[in-house]
This record gives structure tokens, C-alpha cells and sequence, in this order.
């Protein structure tokens, strides 16, 4: 008697308590795979736009051709990012589905005006996830949305895709909502984020560009680096698997690959108080295209190419080191280091560290190790000429 | 008298002490926003200062054999104010069930049922609970070591795949901060995870082990639970940095980063059934004990027959008792630790003094 | 939520039914003295009344004594 009881209830268990309270299928949701978010023409109001994939049940054999359908864009002008989805979940059919979301893109403008505001949501929403990146586009966000991307389903998956790729190479192009938070809440450190322009030239298949990166002061986009200041970055920063530059001297041109970069900051204290910062980088190079440099012998190439990268070393690195102490700006972590091992001391530098990284002198120490040739011993020489 | 007829091993009551302190160290959310970056250090002074309570619920086990808390404080006080006082531990053990019922539906909600309503889940809950108290202490404890394997492999293999987010240097300053908080977040640990321990001297007399290893067990028991919560705090500072102190659950923010390739991600399910697991383990200690301190109280032979109906209070009062999470949390932080502590801690510790002063012991081994 | 009250009440027959049979009085008074507080609750509930979280009780009461961080 009492088993079948036991039984009966647990039956009625399986049938009440199945826990589809909430259930959401699959076509009644629009998955976001990335958010932009622009400054508005009104003010005080942000255009923000998503983008999502169609779902659509599965066919099976090859995909067909109305693969450029499967991108969907919303927009709406609103105050904030959770009124902007309020918005859009009232006025489209699906409900917004954000777990999936890869990406969020900053307009220029945004950036120059203020990051933090748009982050907090973000923060807060439990179907966010803080891994999300994040990333700056030269103009407005939204038009990253128009592009047209041939090989991935839309186009925040292709950037996606596109940062991963990168990243694998050099880490700090990757920066998710959590990582420049992270930094924005760190003492004695500014963030940067890896800004993109989009292509407007219709000659070729790539529709975004990386140009460098933007530099943020708090929550504020004061800068933008590129080329020669964004690898002086690079190599300040440190922690870089792989890298590569091309030099051009006198004798001919010499492309590298910079492996393995590791940078150590050694702070050098008078009267406790920072006067001179020895910043030593560590790379193993290989070379990659040489031409040129026939009148050296393979002793002699060796010490010439040596020679030739520490020099570039320096000068890049300097350059960009000058570059920041002008901007007022230590992206590069100068002070975190001061305060993790120092806190007594951070004490006192903390409410004028901007001034006092900019009037820090600096040691570039290069130890550049070149261990790769590729698979040629001489140098190429075709024509013989001595 | 004793209530419960099983008794277990001293093992068995080893892991349950260990998974008991797993299920609050995995939640670490009431320090991070007290003592941020440096809670690792607090982990370890709050243990080595939560050591000399271990060795003193040992003598106490060891000198009342075959006596629960509640026994020990009628035949010190007298049936009448022994009974008071008893009746006093009986709402702190009301309590805290009810607080970690409150945390358990917390993190099922907003983790992955956000629009179930909350009575299903304490149901749910409750009736699981019920159902394990029912059993008997043996049934209760004896998959405690299954689940402590589980847990510490699910932790450490979160810090293996967790390795390249890694930041030593997010570990450091150290001693930066004012006193105060070091005290303050001490006095938590020490009520809140450590301290709770004192459930366990309700659970004693049914444990089969001598009196070496009464001391040995607890403290194992404590130091490897300890362990594993000072792992996880760890991660989670080294992990998330400067928002370790933001998050209402660090861990389960810190396993949402796990990302190996596209093949291992979105594995923060493993830490939520984890967490499940051992909250309802934690739960199903406090709830047998509450069910004993009644029984007790009330000299009841057996105590079967009240477990539904002290579920149904615990179900409506974790409803109707708990405001929002910050409130709980600002609570938690700033006035519970000084009653908890003086019932966990303090009140024991007066009990083993007048015991030793007076000389009363349990008496030798009645004739059954 | 009164319905869920009730599904578990139904459930606590299994308690009951051996109480009754047996005439154990004070079990049954035990029992009462949880349900009738838990029945008071469950209702304050299914009106929507939220009663301030015990725990901030005891917090403010502390705090009036003056021992707070």
C-alpha cells in the first residue's frame, strides 16, 4: 500500500514538476551574436544595434545560397543598453537571447565619451557573460553591421573569429568586458582596446581592418596608436608569443619574426621615489626575407643583423615610451607593479602617479637572441654577383 | 538516551566535515567585498585562528560521550534552563537551515531556473532534505566521500583549465589594507564556515571512534575543508582580479572563463551541480540536526514523525524571512558573526570550562 | 503558493496518519506548533508580504546595542 503511494506521488512528481516553468524553444528567440553601440543625433541618446542569426531547422546536405539572409539587424535609440532591449523585445516577435553574444562594439564617439556607463549593464545582467570582447571601431560601430562578409554567418562572428586568430599571437588584442573592467578598477594602470576601421573599398573580400589601438584613460578613449607605436607597445607589454617586423637599412631589408616575448620592468628608486625604469626585452627572432647584405660574409651577417634589430628595438620602444609619457598614460602596468609589491610607497605617488610616470627615464635593454635562418644557409644570391 | 539508532564510521564523519565546509567555501561571496584581493591570507589566519575551537568541540565530544550538545547543556543547567538555552540553539539551527536554503535557491535562480517561482524550488528542496533526514544519519552521510572526491576534482580541474587567465600578480599587495578588516573578515570566517562546525557535536555520539581519533578526524575533517576553500579563493582572486569583490558569485563568474578552444566552454553547469550538491548535503546536516535538537528537547523517543512538519516551517519562513540578497549579505557581514560566534564558539567553550571546573562528566556507561 | 502549500500538507498525511493512529499527543503538538507558524507564514506569502528578513533583524538589534563593523 505504502509503495504504491510512493509510487503515485512520485509519478505526479515527473508530470507537475518537470521544471519547463520557463521553457523558451528555439523559434520563439533571437540570438545575439553581437551589440553596437553608437552616440545618437539626440542628445543624451545612443543608438544601439544588435545583430543575430536566423534559426532556421537544419536542411542537411550542402548549405544553400540564402546564406547572406541569415543575418538580422535591430536598432533602436534609447537611454541605456536594457532600455534599448526593452525596446526591441516589445516591438520584435522573438525575445532578445544575449548568452550567445560575442561581441560588443564601441563607436569612436562613445569611447571618447564615456565606456563605463555602457559596461554596467553588462556587469549586472545574468545572461551576459563577462567574457564577451570588446572592441573600438573607427566612425560608427554600426556599420560593422553592413559589411559584407563572405566566409561566417554575419559579421560580429567573422570579427570574432578574426580576434581569436590574432589573439593566439599576440594576447592583448583580446580584451572582454571583464579584462577592461578589471583594469579600470586596478590602481596605477589605463586599458587599451584594439580599434578596427572598416574597409569602405569594394576591390577585395575584407571588410575590417585593425589599425591599432585605442587608449583609454579611465573610462575615457584619449588616443589611438597604430603601426610603429602599436608594436613599441607590443613589445613593452610583453607576454607575446609572436610578432613580426620588417627593417630597411642601408645595406638591404630584413623581415623578422619576433617569438617568445618576454619583458621585465625593473624600477629604480631615489628617496623612495621612482626616478628611472629598466625595461628589459627578451626575443628570440628568426629571419624570415633578407635582401640584400651581399657584401657580408655568415659571421658577419649574424653580428650586422644583430646589430640592426637591437637598434630598432630601441628605438621603437623608446619612441613609444615617449609617446605615452606625453599622454600621461602608463598602460603598461608601471604603477600595479609598484602597488602589488610596494603598497607603502604607492601611497604616496598614487594622486600624482600621471605626472610622475611622465617624468620617468627610461632604459630600453634589448636581448635579442637570432636563432632561425629558414632553410637556406647563404645568403640567396641567384644572380652570383659578388 | 540517544535519539539516532546508526551509527557511523569515523571516517564518514570526516568527509562530512570536509563537504560541510566545501559547500560554504565555494560560495566566498561574504569576505570578497570586505578584505578583495587579500581574502586568500584572511583564509588562512581565520583557520589557524578557528584551530584551538577544533581541539576544544574534541574534548568536548571526548568528555561527554554519548551526549549531543543539547544533553550536555540539560544535565549542566538543569531540565528547565538547560532547556532555555537549548531552545535558543534550536532558532539558530532554524536559522542558518533556512539562510542556506535561501543561498541554494539563490544560485539555482539566477543561475538556471531565473522564472521558477521560489516556493517550487524550496519545495523541492525541503522535500529532497526530508527525505535524506528521514533515512537516518548513516543514509545522510554515507555518499559524503563521493561527494568531497567530486568537489575537489571539479575544483582543481577548474584551476588546470583556468591556467592561462591565471594573474599570480593579482594576489598581491599584501597587508594594505586597515586592521578592521582583517578582524572583520576573520570573525566571518570564523562564524560563518568554520564556526557552523559546531553542528557537528549534535551528530558525535553516533560516531564509532576512540578518543584520539575524535581529534584526529575533526581535525582533518577541518584542515582539508579549509584547504579546499582557500584553493578556490585563490583562483577566483588570481582569476577576476579587482571584480572579485563585485560579484555576488565569484566562482561561477570565474567558471564562465573557462574557454579551451571551442570544445570546453560554458562548463559553469559543473560548478552550479557541484554547488547543488553540496549545499543539499549542508542543508541535510543542519535539517537532521534542527530535527534532533527538537526531539530533544521535547525528550521525544523518536523523531521521524516531526521532520515534514519542521520542513514546512523551514519552507514558509525561507520565504517570508528573506529580503533581498544585498540586505542579507550586509547582515551576514556586519551583525550576525557576534551572535553566531558567541553560540558556535564562545557558549561551547563556557560549557567544557564549567565541566571541567565541577568535574561532570557523562555517566559511566548505563546498563541498556 | 497556496497550492503548493497544500500539495505539501497532503504530503505530511504520511506523518499524520500514524500519529492519529497511535494517539500520540505530543508528537501531534509538536507538529501543530511547527504548522500553525508555517501556515501563518505561508499565507503573509501568498499575500505578497515580505517580512523583513530575520537575519537584518537581529543585525539592527545589534546595531542599536552598538556592536556593528
Amino acid at each position: 500500500m505504502k509503495k504504491i503511494f510512493i509510487l503515485v506521488f512520485l509519478l505526479l512528481c515527473s508530470l507537475f514538476l518537470v521544471g519547463c516553468w520557463d521553457a523558451r524553444e528555439i523559434n520563439t528567440l533571437f540570438i545575439v551574436t553581437g551589440i553596437a553601440i553608437d552616440k545618437s543625433e539626440q542628445e543624451g541618446f545612443f543608438d544601439v544595434s544588435v545583430i543575430g542569426i536566423k534559426t532556421s531547422p537544419s536542411r542537411g546536405g550542402s548549405q544553400s545560397s540564402d546564406d547572406k539572409d541569415k543575418k538580422i539587424v535591430l536598432k533602436t535609440t534609447t537611454r541605456s543598453i536594457r532600455d534599448a532591449f526593452f525596446h526591441l523585445n516589445l516591438n520584435y516577435d522573438r525575445t532578445l537571447y544575449l548568452q550567445h553574444n560575442q561581441i560588443v562594439i564601441f563607436g569612436e564617439d562613445v569611447a571618447k565619451d564615456d565606456l563605463h556607463r555602457h559596461l554596467e549593464f553588462f556587469v549586472r545582467s545574468e545572461n551576459s557573460r563577462m567574457e564577451t570582447l570588446m572592441l573600438i571601431v573607427e566612425g560608427r560601430a554600426d556599420e560593422v553591421f553592413k559589411m559584407d562578409v563572405k566566409q561566417e554567418q554575419n559579421s560580429t562572428i567573422y570579427l570574432f573569429t578574426h580576434i581569436q586568430t590574432i589573439s593566439r599571437r599576440v594576447k592583448h588584442y583580446k580584451i572582454s568586458v571583464l579584462n577592461f573592467i578589471a583594469n579600470l578598477l586596478t590602481e596605477g594602470f589605463h586599458s587599451v582596446i584594439p580599434i578596427f576601421a572598416v574597409n569602405k573599398n569594394d576591390d577585395d573580400d575584407m571588410p575590417i581592418n585593425m589599425t591599432g589601438f585605442a587608449v583609454f584613460r579611465n573610462n575615457k578613449m584619449i588616443a589611438k596608436i597604430t603601426d610603429l607605436e602599436a608594436l613599441g607597445f607590443v613589445l613593452l607589454k610583453g607576454d607575446v608569443k609572436n610578432t613580426n617586423r620588417t627593417i630597411i637599412s642601408y645595406d638591404g631589408m630584413v623581415s623578422f619574426d619576433f617569438d617568445d616575448i618576454k619583458t621585465k620592468k625593473e624600477i629604480i628608486y631615489k628617496d623612495n621615489y621612482p626616478i628611472k625604469i629598466k625595461i628589459t626585452i627578451e626575443i628570440t627572432a628568426s629571419v624570415e626575407e633578407l635582401l640584400g647584405f651581399e657584401k657580408y660574409s655568415i659571421q658577419d651577417l649574424n653580428r650586422e643583423l644583430h646589430n640592426i634589430v637591437q637598434q630598432e628595438i630601441i628605438n621603437v620602444a623608446t619612441q613609444t615610451f615617449k609617446y605615452f609619457q606625453e599622454l600621461k598614460v602608463d598602460v603598461f602596468g608601471i604603477g600595479l607593479s609598484i602597488y602589488q609589491h610596494h603598497p607603502k610607497k604607492w601611497n604616496n605617488l598614487r594622486n600624482d602617479w600621471d605626472n610622475i610616470f611622465a617624468s620617468l627615464e627610461v632604459e630600453i635593454n634589448p636581448k635579442v637572441v637570432i636563432k632561425d635562418y629558414g632553410q637556406i644557409v647563404s645568403i640567396y644570391n641567384p644572380g652570383g654577383v659578388k | 538516551m540517544t535519539i539516532a539508532e546508526t551509527k557511523i564510521s569515523g571516517r564518514q564523519f570526516m568527509y562530512s566535515i570536509i563537504c560541510f565546509i566545501q559547500a560554504s567555501a565555494i560560495l566566498n561571496a561574504f569576505i570578497s567585498n570586505i578584505t578583495y584581493q587579500e581574502s586568500w591570507l584572511v583564509v588562512i589566519f581565520a583557520f589557524i585562528i578557528f584551530i584551538p575551537s577544533v581541539f576544544m568541540y574534541g574534548a568536548l565530544i571526548n568528555r561527554f560521550k554519548d551526549k549531543n550538545l543539547i544533553q550536555i547543556i540539560i544535565q549542566i543547567f538543569g531540565p528547565v534552563l538547560g532547556r532555555i538555552i537549548s531552545v535558543i540553539y534550536l532558532i539558530f539551527f532554524l536559522s542558518i537551515t533556512m539562510f542556506n536554503i535561501t543561498d541554494l535557491t539563490d544560485i539555482t535562480k539566477t543561475s538556471m531556473l531565473p522564472t521558477t517561482p521560489y516556493i517550487i524550488l524550496v519545495m523541492m528542496c525541503i522535500l529532497i532534505t526530508a527525505w535524506a533526514v528521514r533515512s537516518g544519519l548513516r543514509v545522510l552521510t554515507i555518499y559524503s566521500k563521493m561527494y568531497v572526491f567530486l568537489a575537489s576534482f571539479i575544483i582543481i580541474l577548474s584551476i588546470i583549465f583556468l591556467f592561462n587567465v591565471i594573474e599570480i600578480g593579482n594576489l598581491f599587495p599584501i597587508f594594505s589594507l586597515p586592521l578592521k578588516k582583517y578582524v572583520q573578515g576573520i570573525h566571518i570566517l570564523n562564524a560563518i564556515p568554520f564556526g557552523e562546525l559546531v553542528v557537528f557535536l549534535l551528530i558525535a555520539p553516533n560516531v564509532q571512534m576512540n578518543k584520539k581519533q575524535t581529534y584526529k578526524y575533526f581535525f582533518l575533517g577541518a584542515s582539508i575543508g579549509a584547504f579546499s576553500f582557500f584553493l578556490t579563493v585563490l583562483r577566483d582572486i588570481s582569476v577576476l582580479g579587482e571584480t572579485f569583490g563585485m560579484f555576488v558569485f565569484p566562482s561561477l563568474v570565474a567558471f564562465r572563463l573557462i574557454r579551451i578552444t571551442e570544445a570546453i566552454t560554458r562548463i559553469e553547469i559543473l560548478f552550479i551541480v557541484i554547488l547543488i550538491i553540496l549545499l543539499i548535503f549542508k542543508i541535510s546536516i543542519l535539517y537532521y540536526v534542527t530535527v534532533i535538537t527538537v526531539s530533544q528537547i521535547f525528550n521525544l523517543k523518536k523523531y521521524k514523525n516531526i521532520v515534514l512538519s519542521v520542513g514546512f516551517f523551514l519552507m514558509t519562513a525561507a520565504i517570508v524571512l528573506s529580503a533581498n540578497s544585498i540586505q542579507h549579505t550586509l547582515a551576514a557581514q556586519n551583525g550576525a558573526p557576534f551572535i553566531w560566534v558567541t553560540l558556535q564558539i564562545i557558549f561551547p567553550f563556557i560549557l567544557l570550562l564549567i565541566s571541567l571546573i565541577f568535574n561532570i562528566k557523562s555517566p559511566k556507561e548505563e546498563s541498556k | 503558493m497556496i497550492v503548493i502549500g497544500v500539495i505539501y500538507l497532503l504530503i505530511m498525511i504520511m506523518d499524520f496518519y500514524p500519529i492519529i493512529k497511535h494517539k500520540k499527543v505530543k508528537h501531534l503538538i509538536i507538529n501543530l506548533m511547527f504548522i500553525i507558524p508555517g501556515l501563518i507564514f505561508l499565507f503573509l506569502a501568498a499575500k505578497g508580504i515580505i517580512v523583513k528578513s530575520w537575519i537584518t533583524i537581529i543585525w539592527e538589534f545589534l546595531k542599536s546595542l552598538g556592536i556593528s563593523y
